[in-house]
């Protein structure tokens, strides 16, 4: 977006939107701005809409739903759009209406790509997905790379470049920028860019002579680098293989979510989690905030970030390393602790070679050295974990940016671009980035939003969506991955490589960024056979780093400090930790997708929010949504209190990323007077206190917050708790690896308290359907899709929601219908905490449309709005719909989801036609007041009959993905024809730890769970009882 | 005295008595001032009709969103006052029908209204389904109709039963009540004055002229539809109880809900006739037609019933823990004592504690204190079926999916406009119509003897 104002008249106004005589106009109709006029422009120049479309009521979704109470005349139009259709003359080459293409393509974040492969219809992508082809990353995605399509279409995207001198601005044109540009070859420019990995990038700087580069990322894996430098003398890149270990133990470390190498980490955990071949690994969590590897593990113990280090040495010091004086650590002596890493060590001895160390990233340096020392030991160098040389040897980014600060506080900085990134806002607090930039001569930023960098820079430059350029990158393994546009910039806008190839550099300056990679990658044209199978395939093979074999070095050890020789159960000494979130670091704050996705652990959505553990609040008498203010090193900040079961005590976890001033409409805008969403935790942030940092003191501020959880929406009564303590052990069945060798079967069978749960988990072919009342469906001999989910495997990256609302677009509905319960996701995790509320274990279940052959929904439908399927589907007649919703109340799995709004009227307004084009065609966009829910992607299953058909050929086991089946980095989910005997989901639905959800109450469901079989330690088994 | 002149003199009583029934009743419709109060009732009541036309044009603008529904609670206040209304309806067929076929007489006094009352109930009841839908335009798509896309309801959904079951006896009663109507539409226009109102009321007596043979049809036709109307006091709440106890839900899939509704029905219609003709009798002054005795047999009713209906409560509680069904335990504890307690207790207050006062003669016969207690009868009714529905709907088989229900100012304001139009059409009705069936009450008095020669 430009630069928006306030105009007389209290419309917001874009600068390009000043007054009819000082811009160009097409015709007249263009220049009196006719209704008509912007009509057709938001319908066929979306990019144009934000200039010339009238921007009416701008209000953020949110608004416009509470704001509906309004009774000004908003009237529900007909039903049916008309649209008028202008047919193309002649058809363009290869491009059939209707028929999905595919290319491939790689997500790069923080300097780490993820392969993909991207769906594109009419000329648009609509749905992102994992590259099955890709040697490291495979098929699946995460949750970032799912949503970062919508950040594509986010209508709030910057559209144009905008000049500003002295705050004031001044109209520019791209062709001022570029001349801006190129007035800078010769000279010293400074350069603060995102991490990135592109090999073209990296070839372009070695041209260019004058620049000074500087990289930030609020989060990195600097640590580990810098750790190992320490360890090995050299920085590397730490690769685990969670496939090789016997027993893993993780220290504050996240391996699914917001780590580089999740997508890896997954699929391979993936491997080592199957009870029904007979071998288990062991995973041992020991970390500060409760993070989807801590509720994975089959031990977890919390403690605070700064005691992982003394653990550590306790560790080493029990396989032998190390004389126990050495580690004079109050918390070792604590019990828990005591016999955690006991029972670690103890198994970690049994397992030489295949016993692996993780250390998360927010750990200092030191940590990592350590761990690699204690790898090195326990015979896991180059089995469970290897490392990679680093490229160059950077100094890590904290150490870039206090360099590039000192230049710039000392004005020796003329020229800055800084490429991508938003160092205003995800800066430390005390790097005071903003003071240092107004000392900076001419200052450029690249940004796909008019962010708070933005704000304060001479030159704005609107970037280019990665979906839209072309660029390269490496994935986490180093294997060289290929982005290449799926369309053409929306906005014209640039990307980073074709923003610094403007600045010279004799091999690249006239040629095209994809000519400048086909050189970088030693091609000579675009038709060159090897750079097509490159782009067909979106890597180049045999292009991972290669590991290296090292020897870990001596290295000085810094004294324990005073707090980390305290124990855990000391509450004086409060520590905050800074995590990632949903928004990532921030840069997803207007990504409503994500935004909306509730977190995994805590269920918030629309938030962020300080997690206090119950023991913590207990003791600073903090309950869930009081405002606290939480001071340290002389920062403070006012956030809202979540209460989070495992939470470790004395430990405050502070998400990064909310609280944004410039984000747009769903993340909140100053200039469009809208309230951020969640608190700036960056305010906390220093650079001494990166990731963690102690002595905080908090106060209650005798506020209190609304925060959007979708579960435990109110504190829960007594009655409800014990409730929820009997039913999770029913619904979410589990057992232990020992007790499903000896007892199979009968562990889905024990408790007795609650109806028999087993009844028909024979695979469809084999129930036994005798004693039923009703009619048995005539299923003739079609196919009978069925599904899966271990939930063994399920490491709780949320990816499969993503992936949901991405093809079967599913509707934001605002933080307010959150609360109403009104959210719309077709699948949810439902995560319970079973124990104690201190160290409690982590129950979760992925629920989604159950597809029951006695389906309740259907019986009571008074229109057959929802019938049954010849394939065993319960299918969903959208416009036969009444909404009734009584299907959703007989619903045991409440599953069901009704559109009590037009959840999609926003699209509707000029300045978000842009968004529709995202909208998957295959997939009906439901309008208010019918009933919809997931169809296990039945549009995929179509599609696949339609290709097989053609192709006079049957559908093979495997070929039907559904999205969130397809998303699933551990293979959780698996998707297929019953009435196939050898089909994979027969097969598990066979298993004897297959079970139906609520089974006794005779609806037959098509989709099977598998216990989770976790793989506890016997001489931890009193653990739980210990709680 | 002799024998001819007791008889004379029985007649003239009888004439009196008879003269004085018509001109008090017709009275009431013929007046030529609108008394003061009633300005003031109809006032308040078409304003408070008017909250129902600015919801429900929020409603048809906005979609149901603007009610407190959600994912857990699909149906909520609009159910739930869909069967209260539905319950309060019960009252009017009960008396005019059941109570006729058990040669009650009492009921003739007050079976008129209630009837009326019936009516516009049925009208508030048959409101709610229809615009809780999601797209209540389509809403007909519940009824069968022929089309060629040969599409009929789902004849397995209890929703489907409820479009028949609640229409039928709409009918039914708006024919019955019409039929009664027919003889004393004839008297009012024997003595109107006015040719608009004579050709009106002649229209609307379909010609009757009052003879024997006419008289002779009209009560074998009225016993025939009595017959027919009976059935139906019992099927429509068993048929709207099956939208509940079809479901799979605890605390819905219960077997006792026909029988149990029925009582309930019978329960808050009798409160609710009570409520309404406790004050009408007073402001025009029948206390004479609508006697003590009348008012002290339907709190006997009230009593035995909301008797019923506590006893209905204790099985519900019984079975869930005798059946061992965790499920079904759970829901019942949850009722009474999870974050929804405050509900359950006020519906066992007023539903099981209040009518057990009726037991006492002293309360049986002061107005005041039966007015107050009908009210909370009343209360206590809408209270069962928001725990029934609500309580139930928010704590269900899977714990991730609870939530607590708020309520917001648009289910008040519908709520409450249904009242609006309740009571503006019962207001109407009070003023334009006889609201005491006069050929009855004379037929049902011992005065109708009078004149006939004892053996």
């Amino acid at each position: 977006m430009s630069s928006l104002k306030i105009s007389k008249s209290g419309r917001i106004v874009t600068d390009s939107q000043k007054t009819s005589e000082d811009r160009l106009w097409r015709n007249m109709s263009e220049l009196e701005q006719t209704p008509e006029f912007e009509e057709f422009v938001a319908r066929e120049y979306p990019e144009q809409e934000g200039q010339l479309a009238n921007p009416v009521s701008r209000r953020r979704f949110v608004q416009l739903m509470g704001a509906s109470f309004a009774l000004a005349g908003v009237t529900q139009g007909c039903r049916w759009e008309e649209e008028k259709i202008l047919p193309l003359s002649r058809r363009p080459d290869g491009y059939i209406p209707g028929v999905a293409k595919h290319y491939a393509t790689s997500f790069e974040l923080g300097g780490v790509a993820a392969g993909l492969v991207v769906t594109c219809m009419e000329g648009r992508p609509i749905k992102i997905e994992g590259n099955d082809e890709h040697p490291y990353t495979g098929g699946a995605s995460t949750s970032l790379a799912q949503a970062s399509i919508l950040e594509m279409y986010d209508p709030d995207r910057s559209k144009s470049i905008v000049r500003q001198d002295k705050g004031k601005e001044i109209g520019a044109t791209k062709s001022d920028l570029l001349k801006a540009l190129r007035a800078l070859k010769g000279k010293t420019v400074h350069v603060l860019s995102e991490a990135t990995s592109s090999p073209t990038m990296i070839a372009l700087r070695r041209q260019l002579k004058n620049v000074k580069w500087h990289e930030y990322e609020a989060l990195s894996q600097d640590n580990s680098v810098q750790g190992n430098k320490m360890a090995f003398g050299r920085p590397m890149r730490t690769h685990y293989h969670l496939d090789k270990a016997r027993v893993i133990a993780t220290f504050d470390a996240e391996l699914f979510g917001a780590n580089p190498a999740a997508l890896r980490h997954s699929m391979d955990i993936a491997k080592t989690r199957d009870p029904d071949s007979g071998s288990m690994s062991r995973i041992y969590s020991m970390e500060s905030n409760f993070s989807t590897t801590g509720g994975f593990a089959d031990h977890r113990l919390p403690v605070r970030s700064e005691l992982i280090k003394p653990i550590l040495l306790g560790l080493e010091m029990l396989i032998g390393n190390r004389q126990l004086s050495d580690v004079a650590a109050d918390v070792l002596r604590e019990a828990k602790v005591a016999d955690f890493i006991g029972a670690l060590a103890g198994d970690l001895k049994k397992n030489k070679g295949s016993g692996l160390i993780v250390v998360g990233n927010e750990q200092p340096p030191e940590v990592h050295a350590i761990a690699a020392r204690i790898n090195a030991t326990l015979g896991g160098m180059g089995k469970t974990v290897t490392y990679t040389p680093e490229l160059g040897n950077n100094p890590s980014h904290m150490a870039s940016l206090v360099a590039l600060l000192k230049d710039m506080n000392t004005g020796k900085v003329e020229n800055l671009i800084i490429l991508g990134g938003n160092p205003i806002y995800d800066t430390p607090v005390d790097a005071e980035f903003t003071q240092a930039l107004a000392k900076v001569g001419t200052s450029y930023h690249l940004s796909l939003t008019h962010n708070e960098t933005s704000k304060l820079v001479n030159w704005h430059v609107n970037r280019a969506h990665y979906l839209e350029s072309w660029g390269d990158t490496r994935t986490y393994d180093g294997t060289v991955s290929i982005i290449q546009p799926m369309i053409e910039p929306l906005y014209d806008g640039m990307s980073a490589i074709e923003m610094m190839k403007i600045l010279g550099g004799d091999q690249f300056e006239d040629i095209s960024v994809e000519a400048a990679i086909l050189r970088v990658h030693g091609f000579r044209t675009v038709s060159d056979k090897g750079w097509r199978r490159i782009l067909h395939a979106g890597f180049k093979p045999g292009t991972a780093f290669r590991p290296d074999n090292v020897q870990v070095q001596a290295f000085t050890e810094t004294p324990l400090t005073e707090t980390q020789k305290l124990g855990s159960t000391v509450e004086k000494n409060l520590e905050l930790t800074f995590r990632a979130s949903a928004t990532y670091d921030g840069r997803y704050a207007n990504n409503g997708w994500l935004i909306e996705t509730p977190d995994f652990i805590t269920k918030l959505t629309w938030d962020n929010a300080a997690l206090v553990g119950p023991a913590t609040a207990r003791n600073l008498g903090i309950s869930n949504g009081d405002v606290i203010e939480i001071s340290v090193a002389g920062n403070s900040l006012k956030i809202a209190a979540h209460i989070t079961p495992g939470q470790a005590p004395g430990s405050i976890g502070l998400p990064l990323g909310w609280g944004r001033k410039r984000a747009g409409y769903v993340g909140g805008h100053e200039d469009l007077g809208i309230d951020s969403i969640g608190f700036d935790t960056y305010a906390l942030r220093t650079i001494n206190g990166f990731y963690s940092v102690s002595g905080a003191t908090v106060k209650k501020t005798g506020a209190t917050y609304l925060l959007a959880e979708t579960q435990d929406h109110f504190e829960m009564d007594d009655l409800g708790t014990e409730a929820i303590q009997r039913r999770a052990d029913v619904l979410i069945k589990n057992s232990t690896l020992a007790t499903y060798k000896k007892d199979g079967e009968k562990i889905i069978t024990k408790d007795a308290h609650l109806p028999i749960e087993k009844s028909l988990l024979k695979p469809i072919a084999s129930r036994n359907m005798n004693a039923s009342l009703h009619d048995k469906h005539d299923y003739g001999t079609n196919h009978q899709w069925g599904m899966t989910i271990d939930l063994g495997k399920c490491v709780g990256c949320n990816a499969c929601m993503l992936a949901c609302q991405a093809e079967n677009n599913v509707p934001i509905v605002g933080k307010e219908e959150v609360m109403n319960n009104r959210e719309m996701h077709w699948i949810r995790v439902d995560r319970y905490f079973k124990g104690n509320p201190d160290n409690p274990q982590l129950v979760y279940q992925p629920v989604h449309c159950q597809q029951c052959e006695n389906a309740p929904c259907e019986l009571v439908c008074p229109v057959e709005a929802t019938s049954h399927s010849e394939e065993g589907l319960n299918d969903m007649t959208y416009n036969r719909c009444v909404g009734t919703r009584y299907c959703a109340n007989n619903c045991p799995y409440k599953v069901r989801r009704f559109n009590y709004r037009y959840w999609n009227k926003d699209f509707e307004l000029a300045r978000n036609k842009v968004r529709s084009l995202l909208s998957n065609p295959d997939v009906t966009v439901r309008s208010r007041g019918v009933m919809e829910k997931c169809t296990w992607c039945v549009q995929r299953i179509e599609r696949t009959k339609i290709t097989a058909k053609n192709n006079r050929r049957p559908i093979v086991d495997g070929e039907i993905k559904t999205a969130c089946q397809q998303a699933c980095a551990p293979g959780a989910i698996t998707f297929g024809d019953l009435s196939d005997k050898e089909s994979e989901v027969y097969k598990k639905q066979d298993l004897p730890r297959s079970y139906a959800l609520l089974a006794s109450l005779n609806n037959l469901p098509r989709n099977a769970y598998l216990a989770r079989i976790t793989n506890p330690n016997p001489a931890l088994s009193n653990e739980k009882a210990k709680g | 005295m002799t024998s001819e002149e007791k008889h004379k003199q029985e007649v003239a009583d009888a004439r009196e008595y008879f003269k004085g029934i018509t001109d008090t009743v017709c009275g009431v419709v013929e007046a030529k001032e609108h008394p003061t109060w009633w300005l003031i009732a109809l006032a308040a009541a078409i304003s408070v009709l008017g909250l129902l036309v600015i919801s429900l044009y929020m409603l048809f603008t906005q979609g149901v969103g603007i009610w407190g529904n959600n994912n857990g609670e699909a149906w909520a206040w609009p159910i739930v006052n869909f069967v209260f209304w539905v319950g309060i309806g019960h009252a009017g067929t009960l008396i005019s029908a059941v109570l006729f076929l058990m040669r009650q007489k009492w009921r003739t006094s007050i079976n008129r209204a209630a009837e009326a009352m019936t009516i516009f109930a049925v009208m508030c009841a048959g409101l709610f389904p229809v615009i809780h839908t999601g797209r209540p335009w389509l809403a007909y798509w519940l009824m069968p109709i022929p089309g060629d896309m040969g599409l009929w309801p789902q004849f397995r959904s209890p929703l489907a039963w409820d479009v028949f079951a609640v229409s039928t006896y709409a009918t039914v009663s708006i024919l019955f009540w019409y039929m009664g109507l027919v003889p004393d539409f004839a008297t009012l226009r024997d003595r109107t004055k006015s040719k608009v109102k004579h050709t009106i009321y002649g229209m609307l007596s379909l010609g009757w002229r009052g003879s024997a043979r006419a008289w002779h049809r009209y009560e074998r036709a009225y016993l025939i539809m009595a017959a027919l109307a009976t059935p139906l006091v019992f099927s429509v709440h068993s048929i709207v109880s099956f939208d509940f106890a079809v479901g799979q839900l605890p605390g819905w899939h219960t077997t006792i809900f026909p029988p149990y509704f029925v009582a309930g029905a019978v329960f808050s219609g009798f409160a609710m006739v009570l409520t309404l003709m406790i004050p009408a009798r007073k402001l025009f002054k029948m206390e004479h037609i609508i006697t003590d005795l009348h008012v002290e047999n339907m709190t006997k009713v009230i009593l035995a019933t909301g008797s019923m209906v506590g006893f209905a409560y204790a099985i519900e509680f019984f079975i869930a823990w005798y059946s061992g069904n965790a499920y079904e335990g759970f829901t019942f504890k949850n009722r009474a004592f999870g974050p929804f307690a405050w509900a359950y207790w006020t519906m066992i207050f007023c539903n099981v504690v209040v009518p057990q006062f009726f037991w006492f003669k002293k309360v049986r016969t002061n107005v005041f204190i039966i007015f107050g207690l009908c009210l909370l009868v009343n209360v206590g009714m809408w209270f069962e079926r928001f725990v029934i529905i609500v309580t139930s709907l928010s704590r269900t088989f899977m714990p991730g999916s609870w939530h607590y229900y708020s309520p917001t100012l648009f289910d008040a304001t519908t709520f409450l406009g249904s009242f609006g139009l309740f009571f503006t059409l019962f207001l109407l009705f009070l003023r334009f119509m006889p609201m005491i069936a006069m050929f009855e009450v004379k037929g049902a008095s011992h005065h109708a003897h009078a004149g006939v020669k004892h053996h």
